[in-house]
């Protein structure tokens, strides 16, 4: 299996960042058209067809979200999610840097769907490079009265703003990010009602990620049966999976979906082409950076689209792959991991803000030998403890993935830590029984 | 109305409700902690967590029944929170689950964690919703290691009043909710996050809101006290009694929380038709002129203020004459001599307007019957204007109004008032009003607050208040939206003030405003067109300088509108004391003359005797009023008075100048009844004794008839309380007559309850009020056999501020360094000196001044020195003072006043 750049234009396109040759590349022909030729509800039908899901983690499909955007209400906003802040996710960026006009022209026809006038690219606040190849790539097509006013003589105008966070975990999660973008604290906002009636500034709002709107120019261009010959009839088209972690070939790989297994991203000549270290077995496998529970070695034969992966008792997510080796402290790594939840945990409702804490305090506990028997139990306890809808935002639930995933495949490293402690794990209860 | 099933119990609510105020109706407590039902809900401590589900539905969008006959119930996967979950036909939600039971614990967990557990040294103890909510459905122990516990330095100051304990906070935004949503001011918010995330203050000066103290209330955790009540008592200790605020009159309810004689804290009282669960700054903070001598905070009050514990007698000594401590009988038998020598044209009666209404009957019922004289008058000057009059009880707000039930159908229309520094719970209520789509029209002569949420707003040239009212009359004459069919009935005089107003065009009152006419057919047009309407004046209009020809406006606008004699509708004064009101209905008022005008109940005086000054008198007797502090006319009458009788609770500048001095009761010192300026008279009860030998007023008044009347008949001053007085006024004033003890609401204690209790979780730490609203008396317009007289006065015009004048003009302010409020040594950083002038940053410049500078100004008589303040809010060519300042200060000049800088000190930049 080969992967398909309909996305990663640049790997078969030298230079395609530069106007001059995206053009060249049939690049803007599908916004032109649009402009000119189409309705918006014909640009929502062409995606709603193509299947395109969203790619932010969620998966819900594109042109569906597009379709409940009120006709009648104005101003409307397209928000593009370019947070990408999920621990081993680094797609967005090379998008950005090296197609950003696939960008562009994907977020002008998002825009034009659903007759919204400006669109902010939310960018996370790490991203400055990045930010002014993007701006760039914006001016040049202001220029080429692809944006701006009366675009190729129609009655429609579009600008396009980027805006840079402050660098926030919780921002990449829509809500928290209108909030930012509207320059107050990033938390997440009550649902319903939903962005696409009560979005930015109270108004309807389309949010989309950076790959999602990538994907739309050559879906238009092309049409829906086109992108639908690539990937699986519930997952069409094809995904970039970063791969990170102890492989010998980390990077961005972009393939159909449902059409390789989690061993042949791992193995694949062309893709991670096995692991960094000779001899050494995978062990777990985080198929959606730190939110989703880690799989073990026997999940490697998974396919990958959205329903293999969590028919395998994970998600696909954000298809941000982290390989560790059987060298790998799995509790080191569940710490690693709720430090990180923990570190951005907003702290706008109770569970996530102390739960996060607890089990962040119970785990170095363990990690570090001073743990008992009982601090293990505890921990999924209170891992437990902070599901079931006590969360405000799914934040506080992706928090104890990585706790209650070790602790079902990997439980025997929790006990072996415990066991080192003087008096065997058992705990005496007495340091503060 | 969906109907919904809350564990088993089906209750019908209206559409929108959530589903814990659905709980509440059938007795069922969800317990909460972010959510307050004065707050739009976050859904942010997770505590209200319940299982929601919804009927299953079939193919036809039929609900599908089990074999019971009871709709299938599809249940949520997840828990909802009760607060944001909005009900739905048929919704069916499980409270008393085990697993709700395990969720509520769970949730308490969390919090418990990073909570400090203090509860034996924090001020909430005792009355603390996370301490009574763990009582009644936490886990009893914590697993979490103490060890590691979050900390904070603590305290932190968010602003002179107000400490926050980041500890203590569970992050449930009530404080940046209520700052935002309620008072309108943006400027308490969270920082940093997780458990960092920590309450801060993001204005300068800092927390700057005069609602502060209400976060107090409704913080549900000992995350945020009061410097005042801070480590002072513990709240089962306190005595709770029922008061009414006296400071303005808005007449707020509250609750003296008092203990070995000194008052601890004051909250508000919960009265949905005054102050709903509200309190201002000034009303919970400045009570200490009660116990002056007590104050330990801030810096010291100023020397010579302290309470008055018996009476003092002017005698002559080796250092020259001096007040020396008298008994009672001692001085109350000089009294009597004196004002029995002076006889009834020799006497001259000074009230305040702070007294409950029982004092100031008896005070002129005093002069009037037992010295035989009608020389009566009430200080301040303020209120005495055009507009005061008889307007008030004639088209005045009438009863049954209520500024929370005001929505889309109500035009508010506020003209010459400052409503946050003049009454700021009216303030708050009218933004609110606003916020549910009432139309606020804004007009004065600066720009205020209010402007904020005004849909028309107007600065007005100085002086030309009645211009613009006049000119919103003839808009809405010439669009043709007067009530035709409620002027036939109710109006005369309406030809002849369309024939007056020929020549008065909108285009001429815009001119003559200052404002562009079309907006002024705009508003004009928004007030017209409102099913109802409120027209609120403040202290500019009330002065004895306003414009004649305001008071014909007001009623003409108000007439033909038709905003008059029904509930939400009519004219609503900021009057600047607590009991202005009931001063006027007790007879005590007096127009530009210094000569009462009316008996109680608006009686006309028969003679008509009137003087352009206090008269020269043989003795006068000053009760409730500082006026020597405040005005150089008053100060001069009377040192020239032969014998001065103050009668106080502080040994002011006036009492000063007194021959005898009678401490008198603090009102919270005594019962009584004041009348707030929408006419509702409300009961107090005491909370504290009087210092010393100090008396009520009444009392004082009943000794001193009784004395004077020695061979005369004494049956009339048989007063044991004064319950007995006011059954009296009923008798007398007729607006009174079912104002009597027994009929008024009665301020019962509240009990207070230590375990789980409504009150306590849903408002705070505030106080149901089960005894009633209090009782507001109805205006002349309600009957709907009154016809009104509309009638067309020219409006005076003011001179036309011409390049590089400048206007003087009053202005007042919430903190305005007053006798009383200068005894709060915790207010002094707010405080407004009476020295100081507001200057804009334009006219600063133009004169060369900075802040701080003296600055002298001349308005052709007289000759005022100031202090600079700049006020960048302020228009140019307008500069202010304290209305306590200009009145007494100067002779018989009249405001707005066009003044020359006489003398500036320019200060180096």
């Amino acid at each position: 299996m080969e992967q398909a750049f309909v996305i990663l234009r640049h790997r078969e396109i030298p230079d395609i960042q530069q106007l001059g040759t995206y053009i060249k590349d049939g690049g803007y022909e599908a916004w032109k058209r649009a402009v000119k030729e189409m309705t918006a509800d014909q640009v929502i039908d062409v995606v709603k067809a193509s299947g395109l899901r969203g790619r932010g983690g969620a998966g819900f499909p594109a042109g569906v979200k597009w379709s409940f955007v009120p006709k009648n209400v104005f101003p409307k906003y397209v928000v593009v999610n370019g947070d990408e802040s999920e621990p081993g996710t680094f797609k967005d960026r090379e998008i950005i840097e090296q197609n950003p006009h696939q960008l562009v022209e994907g977020v002008a026809l998002c825009a034009y769907a659903i007759q919204a006038e400006i669109a902010y690219i939310y960018l996370r606040g790490e991203f400055k490079a990045p930010a002014r190849i993007l701006q760039a790539a914006i001016d040049e097509a202001y220029q080429a009265g692809l944006l701006g006013k009366n675009i190729q003589g129609s009655n429609y105008s579009l600008n396009i703003y980027l805006h840079l966070g402050a660098g926030a975990y919780i921002c990449g999660e829509e809500t928290a990010l209108l909030e930012s973008l509207e320059g107050k604290l990033g938390q997440p906002r009550l649902r319903p009602p939903f962005p696409a009636n009560v979005g930015l500034y109270a108004k309807p709002t389309v949010i989309n990620n950076v790959e999602t709107l990538a994907n739309v120019p050559p879906i238009v261009r092309k049409g829906a049966e086109w992108y639908r010959s690539f990937g699986t009839e519930k997952s069409p088209g094809t995904k970039i999976f970063c791969l990170s972690g102890m492989v010998k070939r980390p990077g961005n790989y972009e393939v159909p979906l449902g059409k390789i297994k989690i061993r042949d991203l791992i193995f694949g000549e062309e893709f991670g082409q096995g692991l960094l270290a000779e001899g050494r077995t995978v062990k777990g496998v985080l198929p959606a950076g730190a939110s989703a529970p880690v799989l073990p070695e026997s999940a490697l034969d998974t396919l990958l689209d959205y329903e293999s992966v969590a028919a395998a008792g994970s998600m696909l997510g954000s298809a941000s792959f982290i390989i560790m080796d059987n060298t790998v402290d799995m509790v080191w790594a569940a710490t690693k991991m709720v430090h990180f939840f923990k570190h951005e945990s907003c702290g706008k409702c109770t569970p996530c803000r102390e739960g996060t804490y607890w089990m962040l305090n119970l785990l170095e506990k363990i990690d570090h030998g001073h743990g008992e028997q009982r601090d293990v139990i505890m921990l999924g306890n209170v891992a437990q403890q902070m599901l079931g809808g006590k969360c405000f935002c799914l934040l506080g639930d992706f928090s104890t993935s990585p706790v209650i995933s070790t602790l079902k495949h990997f439980r025997n490293e929790y006990d072996a830590k415990v066991q080192l402690t003087p008096d065997g794990g058992v705990g005496t209860h007495g340091a503060h029984g | 109305m969906p109907k919904v099933t809350i564990d088993g119990q089906e209750v019908n609510v209206p559409a929108g409700t959530v589903v814990v105020e659905a709980a509440r109706q059938v007795g069922n407590e969800i317990p909460v902690f972010c959510y307050h039902p004065k707050l739009a809900p976050v859904g942010m401590c997770r505590m209200c967590l319940v299982e929601v589900g919804t009927p299953r539905l079939n193919k036809d969008r039929q609900v599908e029944l089990d074999v019971d006959g009871k709709p299938i119930i599809n249940w949520m996967p997840k828990f909802q929170t009760g607060c944001t979950q909005v009900v739905s036909e048929g919704m069916a939600i499980r409270t008393q689950t085990s697993q709700v039971a395990a969720a509520r614990k769970d949730v308490l967990e969390f919090l418990l964690t990073s909570h400090p557990l203090d509860c034996p040294v924090c001020d909430k103890g005792g009355e603390c919703p996370l301490q009574n909510l763990t009582m009644a459905y936490g886990p009893g122990v914590s697993r979490f290691d103490y060890a590691v516990k979050f900390h904070f330095q603590k305290p932190v100051h968010l602003n002179n009043l107000i400490t926050l304990d980041r500890e203590r906070c569970i992050q449930c935004a009530r404080c940046t909710r209520f700052s935002d949503e309620i008072a309108g001011d943006p400027v308490l918010g969270f920082e940093n996050r997780g458990r960092g995330m920590e309450i801060v203050t993001l204005s300068d000066p800092p927390f700057d809101s005069k609602f502060s103290g209400n976060t107090t209330d409704i913080c549900p955790v000992g995350a945020l006290t009061t410097r005042d009540f801070r480590f002072r008592a513990r709240v089962w200790e306190l005595e709770d009694v029922p008061s009414i605020c006296n400071h303005c009159a808005v007449g707020c309810n509250t609750i003296i929380g008092q203990r070995v004689n000194d008052i601890k804290r004051i909250m508000p009282r919960q009265n949905e038709s005054v102050n709903e669960i509200w309190l201002c700054d000034k009303g919970r903070f400045a009570h200490h002129f009660a116990n002056s001598r007590q104050s330990t905070l801030g810096p010291p009050v100023p020397s010579g203020t302290h309470r008055l514990e018996t009476p003092l007698i002017r005698r002559g000594g080796p250092q020259g004459d001096r007040l020396v401590p008298a008994s009672w009988p001692e001085a109350l038998k000089l009294v009597a001599e004196k004002l029995s020598a002076a006889g009834p044209d020799g006497v001259y009666g000074i009230s305040g307007d702070r007294l409950p209404n029982e004092d100031m009957y008896l005070f002129q019922k005093f002069f009037r019957q037992v010295l035989g004289s009608n020389h009566l008058a009430r200080w301040p000057v303020v209120a005495r204007g055009p507009v005061t009059g008889t307007l008030f009880q004639e088209i005045g707000l009438s009863s049954g109004s209520n500024f929370g039930k005001m929505g889309k159908d109500t035009s508010i229309l506020v003209v010459g008032a400052d409503a946050e520094e003049e009454a700021p719970i009216h303030f708050l209520r009218i933004k609110q009003a606003g916020d549910r789509g009432a139309a606020l029209i804004v007009a004065n002569p600066y720009h205020t607050k209010l402007e904020k949420y005004g849909r028309h707003c107007f600065v007005y040239r100085p002086g030309s208040a009645a211009a613009f009212v006049w000119g919103l009359v003839r808009a809405i004459m010439d669009a043709g939206l007067e009530q035709k069919e409620f002027l036939g009935s109710r109006a005369t005089g309406l030809a002849e003030l369309q024939t007056g107003m020929e020549q008065y065009t909108v285009a001429r009152a815009a001119e003559l405003a200052g404002v562009k006419a079309e907006d002024l057919q705009a508003a004009a047009q928004t007030f017209a067109q409102a099913a109802n309407g409120v027209l609120v004046i403040g202290r500019e209009l009330l002065g004895s300088d306003t414009d004649p020809a305001l008071p014909e406006a007001i009623r003409a606008l108000l007439t033909v509108t038709g905003h008059i004699g029904k509930a939400q509708n009519g004219l609503l004064p900021l009057l600047p004391h607590n009991n202005t009101q009931g001063a006027l209905d007790m007879g005590l008022d007096a127009g530009p003359e210094y000569r009462t005008k009316w008996l109680p109940g608006y009686q006309p005086v028969t003679d008509k005797g009137t003087s352009s000054g206090i008269p020269a008198s043989s003795a006068i007797y000053v009760i409730g009023s500082d006026l020597g502090s405040e005005s150089d006319l008053a100060r001069q009458a009377l040192e020239a008075a032969p014998f001065v009788i103050v009668q106080d609770l502080l040994l002011t500048e006036t009492a000063l100048l007194a021959d005898v001095v009678l401490p008198a009761a603090a009102p919270m010192e005594r019962e009584g009844t004041f009348t707030s300026s929408e006419r509702r008279v409300q009961r107090f009860k005491p909370a504290l004794q009087p210092p010393g030998h100090a008396l009520p007023d009444w009392w004082i008044l009943r000794e001193l008839a009784q004395v004077m009347a020695n061979a005369q008949d004494k049956t009339g001053w048989r007063y044991d309380t004064p319950a007995d007085i006011m059954a009296e006024i009923a008798h007398v004033v007729p607006q009174y007559a079912t104002m009597a003890y027994e009929n008024l609401p009665v301020p019962d204690l509240p009990s207070r309850k230590l375990d789980y209790d409504d009150s306590l979780f849903y408002r705070g730490t505030s106080f149901l009020n089960p005894g009633g609203e209090g009782q507001v008396w109805p205006v002349k317009a309600e009957d709907s056999a009154v016809v009104l007289q509309v009638r067309w006065v020219e409006p005076a015009v003011a001179g036309q501020p011409a390049a590089g004048q400048t206007w003087l003009i009053t202005r007042p302010h919430l903190y305005d360094a007053g006798t009383l409020l200068s005894q709060t040594a915790l207010l002094q950083p707010q405080m407004v000196p009476h020295t100081w002038l507001h200057v804009s940053p334009a006219d600063a410049a133009r004169w060369g001044v900075a802040e701080g500078a003296a600055v002298s100004v001349s308005t052709g008589e007289d000759m005022l020195s100031f202090v600079v303040h700049l006020d960048a809010d302020l228009p140019a060519g307008i500069v202010t003072a304290a209305p306590a300042r200009l009145e007494g200060a100067a002779g018989q000049t009249r405001w707005p006043v066009n003044v020359t800088v006489v003398n500036a000190q320019r200060l180096a930049s």
